[in-house]
C-alpha cells in the first residue's frame, strides 16, 4: 500500500502532522518521546498534549505514514516508525515549505534584514 | 493518582474504540509526562500541562466521534441499499408517523402554542358577565356594564369593548360585505399596536360619533390597490361618508378568529359610539366583548379577586326591577390566547395522542423489521465481534443504522407533512381557530429534528442491544439458518401485542367520533333542508333610514321571490335555524307558569311571508303568520313546542298571551295563535331552547329602522323550490339586484350546505381520527404479517417436517394462526383497558355517546381480529405450500 501512492495527495500536512514525521525520522520511538521530541525540536514552541498527539497518531496510522514497531524493551508501550510512504511524505512536505518559504522571501519586506 | 484518576475520566470523551486502541498508551504517556514536569517542580509547567492535556482532549476527541459516526453512516447506507425491501418499508413507516406528527404539530404550533399578534400577548384578559341559571355560561357586555367596570377597575392598564358587525363597502368597482368591528378609542393601545400609516381611533371621535375609519392592510390592499393617498379619503360604508384615517400593519388581525363570541377578524375598525340609549339599557344588549390589559406586576388572580367588589358596584347601579337578576352577577376573567383556543384545545390534543399513536406503531413496525434482520445478520455481526469489534462498537453501529433510517424518514416525512398540512388545514375551515398563523416555522423543523433524533432510540436500542449482547457465540454455534433464540421470539410477539393494543385504543377513540357523528347526522334539526336555499343581505342605514323602508324591503324581496317559477314558499327572517342569535325576556299573562325572570330568556325570530313553510318546520297547533298579521292589527305570536310545554304544560296555548320584558313592562300584549316544533337554534349538539316567532310586519317603525344594533337590517331570504339550488340562488340574486343594483349579497346558499357547515368541527375530527386509526391499523397488519412471514421463513424445516410426518394443511395453517391469534387476544385485551383509560377524554368531543361506548370498542376489536386474521392468512397459506422434501434436503 505505500509503493504506489502519491505522496502529494496528502499534501499539505498539518505543523503538529508534520513535526511528529519529523520527530520520527531517527528512528522508532514511543508517545512521550515524541512528544519531548518536537518540543525539543521547536525550541518549546509546538506543544503536543497526549489527546492531540494520539489523535495525530491514529491518522498517521490509517494513512499509513507510520506503523507500529512491537513494544519498548521492559515496557507495554507500543513504538512507532515511519513507512517508506511517511519518509516520502515527510520529504514532500519539507520541500513544499521550502519553495513557500522561498516565494516568500523574494518579496522586500524579508530582503531588508 | 488523582491526576491519573481525572485523566482516565478526561479520555472516556473519546469513542470506546479509540479508547481500546490507544488508552493505555495515552494513560503512560500522560503519567511520563506529568512525572517529568513534576519533577522539575515547576507550578507553571504543571498547570500548563494540565491545560494543554484538556485543551487537547476537548478538542481531539469531537473529531474522533464525527470520523466514526462518518464512517458508520456510509456502512450504514450500503448495508440498507443491499436489502432495499427492508429500508423502503422501514423509512415508508417512518416517513408516516414522523409526517403525521409533524402536520398536526404544525397546527398545533399555529393554533395553540403562537403568542397572539400583540404586544405581551400574555397580559390580555377577556372579562364576560354571569348569571347562574341563565341560558348562557358567560355572555358579553352591555355598554352600560362596560362602562361602569372601567372606571371601576384598578388592576388594568386599559380596557377596550368590541363587536363584530357588518359593512356595505360601495363606491368601488365591486361593492362588497365585509365584516368590520366598532372598538373602543382604547383599543389599539390595549392591544399595543399602533397603526402603520395615520393614526388611530381617538376618544374625540369616540365622543363625536365621527365617521372615521381604520383599515386592516389586507383592506387596504384588496380594495384600494395600497393607495399611499388612502389618509383623508372618503369612503362608503352602508351607503354613508367615512373618513379613512389609519391603516393597521400587515400581520395585525383582530379580533383573533376562534373566540365564541366576536370572533371574526375585522377588514376595518370604526369608533364603537355607543348611543345614549345603548348607554342606559341596563340588562339588554350583552354583545360587546371586553379585553383588558392586566397592569404589570399584577397576577391574574390578583385580578380576579377584585372582580367580586366590581360586581357588587355594577349591581347597585341597576334598577330596581332588575335586581333579582343582577344580585347574582358577576365577572368572569379569561386570559384572551384560553378564549380564542379553549374549544379546539381538547381536539387538537386527541388529534396529538392519535398521531403519537401512529409514530409508536410505526417504530414498533422498524424495531420489528430491524430484530427479523438480526435474524439474518445475527452471523455478520458475530463475526464482526468475534474479530474484534466490542459489543460497545456494534451497538453503536446498529444505532447508528437506526438514525439513517429515521433521517431518511425524517425527511421523507417532512415533505409529506407539508401537502398534509395544507390538506388538513383545507379541509378543518373555520373549525380551526387562528389559521391564519399556521405556518412551517423553525418550531416545526425543530420538532420533526427532535423526531427523527429520538425515534431510533426507541425501535434501535433495543434490537440492537439483543443482537449485541444476545449470544454470539451461539450464533456461530448454531446452524446455517440461524434459527431465532426463543428469546427474540417473545420480543417480537410483545412488539406486535403492543402495536394491536395501541391500533385498538385509536381505533376506538376513532370509533367514538364516528358513532357521535352519526348521532348528530340523525339529530333532527327540526326543518327540511332540502330544496331551500338562503340569501342574505343587509340593508345599509344611508339608504334605508326609516323602519318604512326596512319593512318595505322586506315584503318586496319576499313577494318578488313567491311570483318565481317552481316556488313552492318564500319567506324572509332576521336569522334562521342554526343562526339564531337574538334573545329577549317575556312575560307570560297568569294564565301561563310564572317562572324566574333568568328562566324566561328565550330565542326570538321576527318573520315575514311563509317563512315556517319554506322552511318547513312543522306546525302542531293553531295557525302560522298570514299577511294579514300587520300593524294595526291584534298583535299576534307563535311559540315553539318547549315553550308551550314551559308555560302552559296542561293547557292550550292558542289565545293565551305574552309580551316582552320584566314586571311592569309597557310592551303590548302579543297573542299565541300558533305552536310550531322546535328547531335548533345553533348547533346540531347544542341543546334546544324555547323560541318565540313575530310577524315582522307588526314591528314598531322605530326598531325596525334602528341602525346602532341593526338587527332588523338583516333579510334572511329562504325558498322552497322544486328547481335546482344554484339556479334559484341566480335567480333571487337578480330580483335583489333589481330592487337595489348596489346591494350585496352576503351569503347564498342551500340549507343543505348550511346544516353541513355545522356539522364540519365534528367531520374533522372523526375524519382525521379515523384516518389516523386506518394508517395505525395498516401498520399493526404490517406488523404482524412480517413477524408471521419471517417465523414461516425460519420454521420451514420444522414445518416441513411436521408434513412429512403427515400433518394436513389444516393443521399447518392452524400452527401459524395460533400464533397470531394469541397475540391478537393479548393485544385486544391491553388495549381495551388502555382504551378505558384514556378515552375519558374525549368526552367533551362526543355527541350522545358514553367515552366507553360498548358498540366503539366491540366494533374496534372485531376490525382488527379480522384485519390480524387477514395478515395473518398469506403466511399461514405459505406454510402450506412447504415442500417437506425441499425443506429436509436443506438440513
Amino acid at each position: 500500500m505505500t509503493s504506489k501512492r502519491d505522496p502529494q495527495s496528502l499534501l499539505p500536512l498539518t505543523p503538529a502532522m508534520f513535526h511528529v514525521l519529523v520527530a520520527l525520522a531517527d528512528g522508532q520511538t514511543h508517545g512521550y518521546a515524541i512528544m519531548k521530541e518536537v518540543q525539543e525540536l521547536t525550541g518549546g514552541a509546538a506543544r503536543l498534549s497526549t489527546g492531540t498527539l494520539y489523535g495525530i497518531i491514529k491518522r498517521l496510522l490509517g494513512d499509513g505514514l507510520i506503523r507500529e514497531s512491537g513494544a519498548d524493551e521492559g515496557s507495554r508501550r507500543r513504538s512507532y516508525e515511519l513507512t517508506a510512504f511517511g519518509r516520502d511524505v515527510a520529504r514532500a512536505e519539507a520541500a513544499r515549505l521550502e519553495q513557500t518559504l522561498a516565494i516568500a522571501k523574494r518579496k522586500p519586506l524579508f530582503r531588508r534584514s | 493518582m488523582n491526576g491519573q484518576r481525572f485523566f482516565r475520566r478526561l479520555i472516556r470523551l473519546f469513542p470506546a474504540e479509540f479508547r481500546g486502541d490507544f488508552g493505555d498508551d495515552m494513560l503512560e504517556t500522560f503519567e511520563a509526562h506529568r512525572r517529568d514536569v513534576l519533577a522539575r517542580g515547576d507550578a507553571m509547567a504543571a498547570l500548563r500541562l494540565w491545560w494543554d492535556t484538556i485543551r487537547g482532549v476537548l478538542t481531539t476527541a469531537p473529531r474522533e466521534h464525527w470520523d466514526l459516526l462518518r464512517s458508520d453512516v456510509s456502512y450504514g447506507v450500503r448495508n440498507l441499499r443491499r436489502s432495499p425491501g427492508f429500508a423502503v418499508t422501514a423509512i415508508a413507516a417512518l416517513a408516516i408517523g414522523i409526517g403525521a406528527n409533524t402536520a398536526v404539530f404544525t397546527i398545533v404550533n399555529g393554533a395553540l402554542l403562537a403568542a397572539l399578534p400583540y404586544r405581551d400577548p400574555q397580559r390580555l384578559v377577556l372579562l364576560f358577565e354571569k348569571v347562574p341559571g341563565a341560558p348562557f355560561d358567560k355572555f358579553d357586555f352591555s355598554a352600560p356594564d362596560f362602562e361602569i367596570v372601567r372606571d371601576v377597575a384598578r388592576s388594568y392598564d386599559g380596557m377596550a369593548a368590541y363587536r363584530n358587525a357588518g359593512y356595505e363597502l360601495s363606491g368601488i368597482a365591486q361593492p362588497e360585505r365585509l365584516t368590520g368591528a366598532r372598538v373602543s378609542a382604547s383599543l389599539f393601545g390595549v392591544l399595543g399596536v399602533a397603526p402603520a400609516l395615520g393614526r388611530a381611533l381617538t376618544e374625540d371621535d369616540d365622543r363625536q360619533h365621527a365617521n372615521v375609519t381604520v383599515l386592516t392592510d389586507g383592506l387596504w390592499s384588496r380594495a384600494f390597490g395600497r393607495d399611499p393617498s388612502i389618509l383623508g379619503r372618503t369612503i362608503t360604508l352602508d351607503r354613508q361618508p367615512y373618513t379613512v384615517v389609519g391603516v393597521m400593519p400587515p400581520p395585525f388581525q383582530f379580533p383573533p378568529h376562534g373566540a365564541e363570541s366576536n370572533g371574526t377578524p375585522a377588514a376595518l375598525f370604526v369608533p364603537i359610539a355607543f348611543s345614549p340609549f345603548e348607554r342606559e339599557n341596563f340588562g339588554g344588549m350583552y354583545n360587546n366583548t371586553v379585553v383588558a390589559r392586566l397592569k404589570s406586576g399584577v397576577a391574574m388572580e390578583q385580578a380576579r379577586a377584585e372582580l367580586p367588589g366590581i360586581g357588587r358596584v355594577l349591581a347597585e347601579r341597576y334598577p330596581a326591577y332588575l335586581h333579582e337578576m343582577a344580585s347574582k352577577l358577576s365577572i368572569p376573567l379569561v386570559p384572551f390566547n384560553d378564549e380564542v383556543v379553549g374549544r379546539t384545545r381538547r381536539m387538537l390534543l386527541v388529534l396529538m395522542g392519535a398521531v403519537g399513536i401512529v409514530l409508536l406503531i410505526g417504530c414498533a413496525d422498524v424495531a420489528n423489521l430491524m430484530l427479523t434482520r438480526a435474524g439474518t445478520r445475527h452471523r455478520e455481526l458475530a463475526i464482526r465481534t468475534a474479530v474484534g469489534a466490542s459489543p460497545a462498537r456494534v451497538v453503536r453501529q446498529l444505532v447508528t443504522e437506526g438514525f439513517v433510517l429515521a433521517t431518511m424518514g425524517g425527511a421523507v416525512g417532512l415533505l409529506l407533512a407539508y401537502w398534509s398540512t395544507r390538506a388538513l388545514l383545507s379541509f378543518a375551515g373555520d373549525a380551526l381557530p387562528r389559521t391564519e398563523s399556521i405556518a412551517f416555522d423553525w418550531r416545526v423543523v425543530v420538532f420533526t429534528a427532535a423526531l427523527s433524533l429520538v425515534t431510533p432510540l426507541v425501535f434501535g436500542l433495543v434490537p440492537a442491544l439483543r443482537s449485541a449482547l444476545g449470544s454470539t457465540f451461539d450464533a456461530l454455534k448454531e446452524g446455517a439458518r440461524g434459527t431465532p433464540g426463543r428469546a427474540r421470539h417473545r420480543l417480537l410477539g410483545s412488539l406486535v401485542v403492543a402495536q394491536f393494543a395501541l391500533a385498538l385504543m385509536l381505533s376506538v377513540a376513532a370509533g367514538l367520533l364516528l358513532r357521535s357523528f352519526v348521532h348528530l347526522l340523525d339529530t333532527e334539526p327540526g326543518f327540511r333542508p332540502a330544496h331551500v336555499v338562503r340569501v342574505t343581505t343587509t340593508l345599509p342605514a344611508g339608504r334605508y333610514a326609516t323602519g318604512a323602508q326596512v319593512k318595505a324591503f322586506y315584503q318586496e324581496t319576499v313577494d318578488a321571490a313567491r311570483r318565481l317559477p317552481g316556488v313552492a314558499a318564500a319567506g324572509a327572517g332576521n336569522d334562521l335555524p342554526l343562526e339564531v342569535l337574538e334573545r329577549r325576556t317575556y312575560t307570560a299573562d297568569p294564565s301561563g307558569r310564572q317562572l324566574g325572570e333568568l328562566n324566561r330568556v328565550i330565542a326570538c325570530t321576527w318573520t315575514a311571508g311563509s317563512y315556517f313553510e319554506a322552511l318547513g318546520i312543522p306546525l302542531a297547533r293553531g295557525r302560522f303568520f298570514s299577511d294579514a298579521d300587520v300593524r294595526g292589527a291584534q298583535p299576534v305570536i307563535i311559540i315553539n313546542e318547549l315553550l308551550a310545554r314551559a308555560v302552559w304544560p296542561d293547557q292550550d296555548p292558542i289565545g293565551r298571551q305574552i309580551k316582552w320584558g320584566v314586571g311592569a313592562s309597557m310592551s303590548p300584549w302579543m297573542t299565541v295563535v300558533g305552536v310550531v316544533g322546535d328547531v335548533k337554534q345553533s348547533t346540531l349538539d347544542a341543546p334546544t331552547i324555547a323560541q318565540a316567532y313575530v310577524p315582522f310586519a307588526q314591528l314598531s317603525d322605530a326598531a325596525a329602522g334602528d341602525a346602532i344594533t341593526g338587527i332588523f337590517r338583516t333579510v334572511n331570504l329562504v325558498v322552497r323550490s322544486s328547481a335546482e339550488a344554484s339556479a334559484v340562488i341566480a335567480t333571487v340574486r337578480g330580483e335583489i339586484q333589481r330592487l337595489d343594483p348596489a346591494l350585496p349579497i352576503s351569503k347564498a346558499q342551500a340549507l343543505t350546505d348550511l346544516l353541513g357547515e355545522s356539522l364540519k368541527p365534528q367531520r374533522f375530527s372523526m375524519t382525521v381520527v379515523g384516518l389516523f386509526a386506518l394508517v395505525a391499523l395498516g401498520l399493526a397488519a404490517i406488523g404482524v404479517y412480517g413477524v408471521l412471514a419471517n417465523a414461516v421463513a425460519q420454521q420451514r424445516h420444522e414445518i416441513g417436517v411436521r408434513m412429512a410426518l403427515g400433518a394436513t394443511r389444516t393443521a399447518v395453517i392452524w400452527h401459524v394462526l395460533r400464533r397470531a391469534l394469541v397475540l391478537m387476544a393479548a393485544g385486544v385485551g391491553i388495549g381495551i383497558a388502555g382504551a378505558f383509560a384514556v378515552t375519558r377524554v374525549m368526552s367533551g368531543l362526543l355527541f350522545e355517546v358514553q367515552p366507553t361506548d360498548a358498540a366503539a370498542f366491540a366494533g374496534a376489536a372485531a376490525t382488527l381480529a379480522l384485519l390480524a386474521l387477514a395478515a395473518s392468512l398469506v403466511p399461514a397459506w405459505r406454510a402450506t405450500r412447504v415442500d417437506p422434501l425441499v425443506a429436509l434436503r436443506t438440513e
